[in-house]
């Protein structure tokens, strides 16, 4: 069916993530994390900033002294975030990642309002981290931050420079989650044109719209995802990694061979560490996603789940419901009273029950549970044989 | 999904150009009260329907879509009250492609209907159980009835996404024979991709001349950017909802949708975005569904500096790290204190509570409060804060 992918994910819930406002990971938690998308399949992480001193560096030790594996027999790849410092780069190899992302902001408005610097000193900053990383023979990322607000000509010197001096890749962030599918789509396909090594995508949910874009980075030649579970992230959030692997997966066919049936699980880890809880309308992972309520929509889905939906419930591990609310209607009354209750309701009673159970749900703002069901029906059952 | 659709959509594009394309005005149909409602578990009361619908009316979007009159009861009850509001806003209920939902619809006194029937064969076989020309023919008797009561006629495809793209422009086709306003098309399952989304949207409008209504949904994450990229193919109505309440995971956004308009397409947008914020919390409570601290556009930590790098930009120059200002959302910009906090937000918060650090205290107080803050597991109140400055000082004074 699916064709293989060639497309890399690289996990940032430990640092982008942990970046959120009031999040932070315990040293175990981080491990167990790290562990879990290891379990699924996911081949890289980005587990800290290790420049945040001795307690931030013992956590990233602790997730590179467990010596995880992925699913497919491989060493995780464990990765850490260093600004373009000497300083960062060297405290990062005392962690003994794999690998260290050196991360730089490469717009204007960042160079000169936040810096107060220029281009030139943006390039040499680069330059010096880059060095300090082949000193401790650690493979190296070149990121540059801002790059949706970076002049293109800007940004492709920056990137020619990341491979001059032997970066693995470069990551494209869209730090302000501020661009439009089309504007990714443009602006990476010029860059993979006028550049060489595989590039990296980081979008920012700040418009709603950051999976969208990594979609269209993709689709531009991106090679490799910056996700996270949930989308946890600064603000609003980064990708969420599951929406990005079932979109590929449904959209494109394209299969990355993560097990995706562990997903609601690795969400609620991660929403219990995080202590932010998964909104129950979260896209693929949320409790409401399989949730039938209105009666054209539950009808549908009792003569075939494929209506209403695109891919089954067991795929990312819920379960579908079909719930008793003001918008049902007959059919999922009759199939809620049959398959829960073994009652076989009548037209009329259907349609006499149904419209107690409008009313009901109106006046109680809520669904209604089975006994109160059970009670409807007793009430409306009762009353012929009363008359 | 086989081999030859993924290489189909790989290649889609639009053409070249960094522009964008949407001339305005752009048309916002708002359907918290039909689909936002629609979501399994949640039901509004009558006054907050009716509160909703005032405060939509106030911001500024063109039409409300507030409900199925065919369900009777209380439902028809709030919609007549709502028409009887007289809002300077378009009133629009939902109906199925049948005359006895319009009936109902008309007995409200709504001014626009949404005559809404499936176009995909997987909907038309398996759930209606009928065939295509049936379909058509039920748009015909449907549209035609509402038209000869002067109603504003919306016609829905439903499962769009899916239908036989042929079969969606005979459809369509169909529609402004018997006299339809607009088309609206759904992507119901939310399977659909940005740049896909374009291409299909651009093909049926070349096809089809009606006005065209994106109703798109959030399954896949990508809600919002799908609404826009109908309107960048030439669409000029969209659906939204508050908070992107909906089925599942939701439909697109109506504040990212605005906003992300503004700020990232360019187009201009009349709707007073300040009461954004207050809205979305309305929609929140009355649903009964917490607004996420994270939710884009109106989340209460969208604000919140506590990171050294965002901090230290921001306190020089808020453009830094902010498209808009947070007054603009009926949001507020703070400072807080936690385990990526440096120098810049240390020292700004403790101004904010009347102390002014030297430079050596801030360098001595940074990895105090990250180590406080990682042993909370937490971000560090703002008394927390002044307490471990004041013990700094102590200690230092002894």
């Amino acid at each position: 069916m699916s064709r293989l992918s060639n497309i890399r994910l690289l996990d940032t819930t430990l640092r982008d993530g942990e970046q959120a406002v009031g999040v932070i990971f315990t040293p175990r938690e981080k491990r167990q994390i790290s562990s879990i998308l290891a379990a699924i399949g996911i081949p890289a992480v980005e587990v800290g900033f290790p420049a945040l001193g001795p307690e931030e560096k013992a956590c990233i030790l602790a997730v590179v002294d467990a010596g995880i594996m992925t699913k497919d027999g491989n060493p995780l790849e464990v990765s850490a975030f260093a600004r373009a410092r000497r300083e960062d780069v060297k405290d990062a190899a005392d962690c003994h990642v794999d690998s260290v992302i050196i991360s730089i902001s490469t717009s204007d408005t960042h160079i000169e309002r936040k810096f107060q610097a220029d281009q030139a000193w943006v390039l040499e900053q680069v330059k010096e981290a880059a060095e300090e990383a082949e000193k401790h023979n650690l493979a190296f990322t070149i990121s540059a931050e801002d790059a949706s607000r970076t002049e293109l000509s800007f940004l492709i010197e920056f990137f020619r420079l990341a491979e001059e001096i032997g970066a693995v890749r470069v990551r494209y962030c869209d730090s302000l989650g501020v661009e439009d599918p089309y504007t990714s789509y443009r602006r990476i396909k010029y860059i993979r044109q006028e550049t060489s090594l595989p590039i990296e995508v980081h979008m920012h949910n700040d418009f709603g719209m950051a999976t969208a874009n990594v979609m269209a980075g993709i689709r531009a030649g991106a090679s490799s995802v910056v996700g996270s579970i949930g989308g946890l992230g600064e603000r609003t959030g980064n990708s969420p990694i599951e929406e990005v692997v079932m979109a590929l997966k449904h959209l494109y066919g394209m299969d990355l061979g993560i097990d995706t049936s562990q997903f609601r699980e690795v969400a609620e880890y991660v929403a219990q560490a995080s202590q932010r809880a998964i909104p129950i309308w979260k896209a693929i992972v949320g409790t409401n996603v399989f949730a039938h309520e209105s009666g054209i929509h539950a009808d549908g889905i009792l003569k075939n789940p494929d209506s209403y939906e695109a891919f089954k419930p067991e795929e990312v591990g819920l379960e579908r419901q079909i719930v008793i609310g003001k918008h049902s209607g007959t059919q999922s009354l009759k199939h809620k009273f049959l398959a829960g209750f073994r009652i076989e309701l009548d037209d009329e009673t259907a349609q006499e029950l149904l419209e107690k159970v409008r009313s009901t749900t109106v006046e109680l703002k809520r669904p209604l549970f089975n006994k109160e069901l059970i009670l409807l029906y007793e009430d409306t059952n009762s009353k012929p044989s009363k008359e | 999904m086989s081999e030859q659709k993924s290489s189909q959509t790989m290649e889609a594009y639009p053409e070249e150009g960094m522009k964008s394309k949407i001339k305005g005005p752009v048309y916002i149909d708002d359907t918290t009260l039909r689909d936002g409602e629609q979501t399994a578990g949640v039901v509004f009361a009558n006054e907050e329907k009716i509160h909703i619908a005032k405060m939509l009316s106030r911001i500024g979007v063109h039409q409300i879509e507030v409900g199925i009159p065919t369900m009777g009861g209380d439902e028809k009850e709030a919609i007549k009250q709502i028409v009887d509001l007289e809002l300077p806003t378009s009133i629009l209920a939902w109906n199925r492609a049948v005359i006895s939902d319009i009936k109902h619809s008309l007995d409200c006194g709504v001014d626009a209907v949404a005559v809404s029937i499936s176009a995909s064969d997987i909907h038309i076989e398996n759930k209606l159980r009928r065939d295509r020309q049936w379909v058509l023919d039920s748009i015909l008797s449907a549209v035609e009835f509402a038209k000869d009561h002067q109603l504003y006629v919306s016609v829905n495809a439903e499962d769009a996404s899916r239908a036989d793209p042929e079969f969606l422009i005979e459809f369509a086709n169909a529609a402004k024979q018997s006299g339809a306003d607009r088309l609206r098309y759904c992507d119901t399952v939310g399977i659909l991709d940005p740049l896909e989304t374009y291409k299909r949207v651009k093909t049926l409008i070349q096809e089809v001349d009606l006005p065209i209504e994106m109703h798109t949904h959030n399954d896949f994450g990508m809600a919002t950017a799908n609404a826009i990229a109908g309107l960048e193919a030439g669409a000029t109505y969209v659906n939204t909802t508050v908070n992107g309440l909906g089925e599942r995971a939701g439909n697109a956004a109506l504040e990212e949708l605005v906003m992300a308009l503004q700020y990232t397409v360019g187009v201009e947008m009349d709707i007073q975005t300040s009461l954004f914020r207050d809205l979305g919390e309305y929609v929140a409570l009355a649903s009964g569904r917490m607004l996420p601290a994270w939710k884009p556009i109106v989340g209460s930590n969208l604000f919140v500096y506590e990171s050294e790098g965002r901090a230290s930009g921001v306190i020089r120059d808020p453009t830094t790290y902010e498209i808009f200002l947070p007054g603009e959302v009926g949001l507020l910009r703070r400072f807080s204190v936690g385990k990526y906090s440096g120098p810049s937000v240390i020292r700004r918060k403790l101004r904010e509570q009347g102390y002014h650090p030297s430079k050596e205290e801030v360098q001595k107080l940074v990895p105090i409060m990250r180590s406080r803050s990682i042993a909370l597991k937490r971000s560090l109140f703002d008394n927390e804060v002044v307490e471990v400055y004041s013990m700094l000082r102590e200690r230092r004074d002894v």
